[in-house]
């Protein structure tokens, strides 16, 4: 069953700051064409929450969904939340190799629904292939550990084997990382393993498509690595992408200040979304307390003049780890209340 | 220490050329490099590409080979510089978009062939003749490289441009298969397969009598169908054409047909070479089988300097390290992704549905018509595939039970005769309406 008919991605928090700061991420490419050429591209599923918030912060005007569930194309196209965008439908193995690529620049942002595996690594091939430079291309997937259901058999050799089996099935022996071992297979390592095939895959397609042209050559093509998130409403995600450039364009990208952001990674070192929970009370007082009188790096109390007045020692209050997980995404912090329209 | 001492021999011997570098030779390529000399010359003397008049005469017996064009024949001073030098040297001009680029060719090939040569040749300002024993030549040692010719007029022409390549003494091997009628047929359909851009040019190729036939590369067309056309001139000149749709439904001819300057090095080629990976594998497509047959893919790959285009040396397979070539290759990739997609969901049709009136994609294909390339106008093409798409099912709602059971024959025929019921399934819907509205709606 396709996840749209189980989970309201809506309500998934850390998700939720994901997708804002993904829009400081799609702000910076103003220093490479004007925002309003860029088109998205994105999995819209019948919420299209991603749809509807960038189009709401970024005005972008020119975006496709890309749907599998042809099917059940009337109800996606009767959600469609905004006029300028369109469903293609069809699997994005199909629908990517049909697209005009010398149309413009585009944000993909492919947010699957499961693991890592071959046919998302063809997604990727046909993007870095294909796509303008300036292109932004951000990949999600789930990188919780598998685990056998009731239905499946454990392996003579255990949790391991099982595990080992599952990624060489899904993503082909020979795109695993050389020594690649159960350990690299659990939920703290999963991700880490999914983002270096990702990466390997994303780099050996743009060698591939700079045929040999030398390292000084404007128009050889190069991948930045941008962003490394990893959260867990439920299942652990990881999510990771960056920008293909153009050697011509580097001092387009140095200006666009990506290292600036606060949770930008061009390493394997993830950046860690963690909301904490917290009372309505409770986030309004750190709020008032944020940017300048919280220590973001320990969640403790810089200025005691501002804070005196109301709490004298606010971590008996709230958690300080919760604290300081707060102070690092409270920029993007959902509110849920209830609501009626 | 005496400097001589330091010095290590590392000069070739004559045996490397006549018996060692053969081997990595076929017979069927060595033709095919004297085939492509006079192709060259052919080029040469009509840059523009029109051959009708221009022929080449190939005699492949047990007794001798030759080959005779009147593609120009080689200048005097070529030959004494250059054309048989092994290796081609430093700072040696090319001819533009010839494919004899290695400076081994023909050399190899005729030490392939056999022990006596005489090459006989014709050219604007200078004829010659040169005949070569190689036993004596291999004799005379280490020292002594060099041919002689046996006639030598400079700066005169008769007016008529030739060159006659005469073999004898052919090696046992050779002879052999000169006996063997279906290496010679195997041969005349490979050449004509090479050189199959050529011939349709108008350039005349015979082999023992046979003249070779003109193989068209041809392609569906229709307003549903636009094949795809991709572009590209390199850096450093070389240039990519791909030309990608579907064709007649052919297991044997399906697949890409890559050309270097317009002589066919690989094809139908359908593995890993072309993309046709495996879903599992690398970075392509599936694998090529049955569901494929139509795909058509022509690449066509240009250079004045042919020593850039990624070949091997003997033309007959693609230099697969090259980065350039690793570019070509995926480009053909993202060609052939539409098409791929296209036949699945031909496949997915044949299976859905028993009739032919059923299968509108079919219905579209046979509606098609088949155009070669060259009649392929520019217009007709488009920067990916396009094709009819098939229409979305829209399902049932799910509300229906299937209920499948046997009963004993003599007490469904009772019940036959009481209900006149013909058909054992209004039987069965009969008597379950029977017991349902007996028992829950009165």
């Amino acid at each position: 069953m396709p996840s749209y008919k189980d989970i309201n991605y809506s309500i998934r928090p850390a998700k939720c700051v994901e997708r804002k700061m993904l829009v400081e991420v799609f702000q910076r490419l103003a220093s490479f064409f004007d925002l309003d050429r860029y088109e998205y591209i994105g999995f819209g599923s019948t919420y299209f929450s991603d749809f509807s918030l960038f189009h709401k912060t970024l005005d972008l005007k020119k975006m496709v969904s890309i749907e599998k569930d042809r099917h059940n194309a009337d109800r996606f196209n009767f959600n469609v939340p905004y006029s300028c965008i369109e469903v293609k439908f069809g699997h994005s193995n199909e629908v990517l190799p049909t697209l005009i690529w010398d149309a413009c620049p585009r944000i993909f942002w492919l947010d699957y629904d499961g693991a890592l595996n071959t046919e998302v690594l063809a997604d990727i091939r046909t993007i870095c292939a294909n796509a303008l430079e300036g292109t932004l291309l951000i990949v999600s997937v789930n990188a919780q550990p598998f685990q056998p259901d009731s239905s499946e058999e454990m392996p003579a050799d255990g949790l391991g084997e099982y595990r080992m089996n599952k990624v060489n099935n899904n993503i082909g022996e020979e795109k695993l990382p050389i020594g690649t071992e159960p350990k690299n297979l659990s939920l703290s390592t999963l991700s880490k393993l999914y983002r270096q095939v990702v990466d390997d895959e994303i780099k050996s397609s743009i060698r591939e498509r700079n045929g040999g042209i030398p390292d000084d050559n404007p128009n050889k093509f190069k991948y930045n690595q941008v962003i490394n998130v990893e959260y867990q409403d439920g299942a652990k995600m990881l999510t990771v992408g960056g920008i293909i450039t153009k050697n011509y364009q580097s001092e387009n990208l140095s200006s666009a200040k990506f290292d600036a952001l606060p949770f930008h990674s061009d390493n394997d070192a993830p950046f860690k979304i963690q909301v904490p929970k917290l009372t309505f009370r409770e986030i309004n007082y750190l709020e008032s307390l944020l940017p300048s009188n919280i220590d973001t790096s320990t969640g403790n109390i810089i200025d005691n003049d501002k804070t005196s007045l109301s709490v004298e020692n606010l971590s008996t209050i709230i958690p300080l780890k919760d604290i300081k997980k707060f102070s690092s995404v409270y920029r993007h912090f959902p509110m849920f209340a209830e609501s009626n329209h | 220490m005496q400097n001589n001492n330091l010095k290590i021999n590392a000069s070739p011997t004559k045996d490397l050329f006549i018996t060692m570098l053969v081997r990595d030779l076929t017979l069927r390529d060595a033709i095919g490099d004297l085939v492509d000399n006079s192709v060259d010359g052919a080029k040469r003397l009509r840059p523009d590409e029109k051959y009708s008049g221009l022929k080449i005469n190939i005699e492949a017996y047990s007794d001798h080979f030759s080959i005779n064009d009147n593609c120009g024949g080689i200048e005097s001073n070529v030959a004494r510089e250059y054309a048989f030098r092994f290796g081609r040297p430093k700072g040696q001009g090319y001819s533009p978009g010839s494919v004899g680029q290695f400076g081994i060719g023909m050399k190899r090939s005729l030490f392939k062939l056999g022990k006596l040569f005489k090459i006989d040749s014709s050219a604007p300002t200078s004829s010659f003749k040169v005949e070569v024993d190689v036993n004596e030549w291999q004799e005379k040692g280490s020292s002594d490289w060099a041919f002689e010719f046996t006639e030598l007029n400079e700066g005169e022409s008769n007016g008529e441009f030739w060159t006659k390549i005469y073999v004898t003494n052919l090696n046992s091997d050779i002879k052999e298969q000169f006996e063997d009628s279906n290496f010679l047929k195997k041969l005349i359909r490979e050449i004509e397969l090479e050189h199959l851009y050529n011939i349709d040019k108008g350039l005349t190729i015979i082999i023992n009598g046979v003249k070779l036939k003109s193989r068209s590369l041809s392609l569906l067309e229709s307003d549903d169908f636009r094949s795809a056309r991709f572009e590209h001139t390199y850096d450093d000149g070389m240039s990519i054409k791909l030309i990608a749709g579907i064709g007649e439904a052919k297991l044997e001819d399906g697949g890409w047909y890559i050309f270097c300057n317009n002589r066919l090095i690989v094809g139908p080629e359908q593995t890993e070479l072309s993309g046709w990976t495996g879903k599992r594998g690398t970075d392509g497509v599936a694998n090529y089988h049955g569901q494929f047959q139509m795909f058509r893919g022509y690449a066509f790959l240009n250079a004045d300097d042919s020593s850039i285009l990624p070949w091997n040396t003997t033309k007959n397979g693609m230099d697969r390290d090259s980065p350039r070539f690793k570019n070509v290759r995926q480009r053909m990739i993202e060609t052939m992704k539409p098409i791929i997609t296209f036949l699945n969901h031909m496949k997915k049709e044949r299976e859905g549905k028993s009739t032919e009136d059923s299968r509108p994609l079919e219905k579209k294909v046979k509606e098609a018509s088949l155009k070669t390339i060259s009649e392929y106008s520019d217009n007709r093409y488009s920067t990916v595939f396009s094709h009819p798409v098939p229409q979305p099912v829209i399902k049932k709602p799910d509300t229906d039970n299937k209920i499948i059971y046997l009963m004993a024959k003599d007490k469904v025929n009772e019940v036959k005769k009481l209900t006149k019921l013909k058909k054992l399934s209004d039987i069965g819907e009969y008597t379950f309406n029977y017991y349902y509205d007996m028992e829950i709606e009165d």
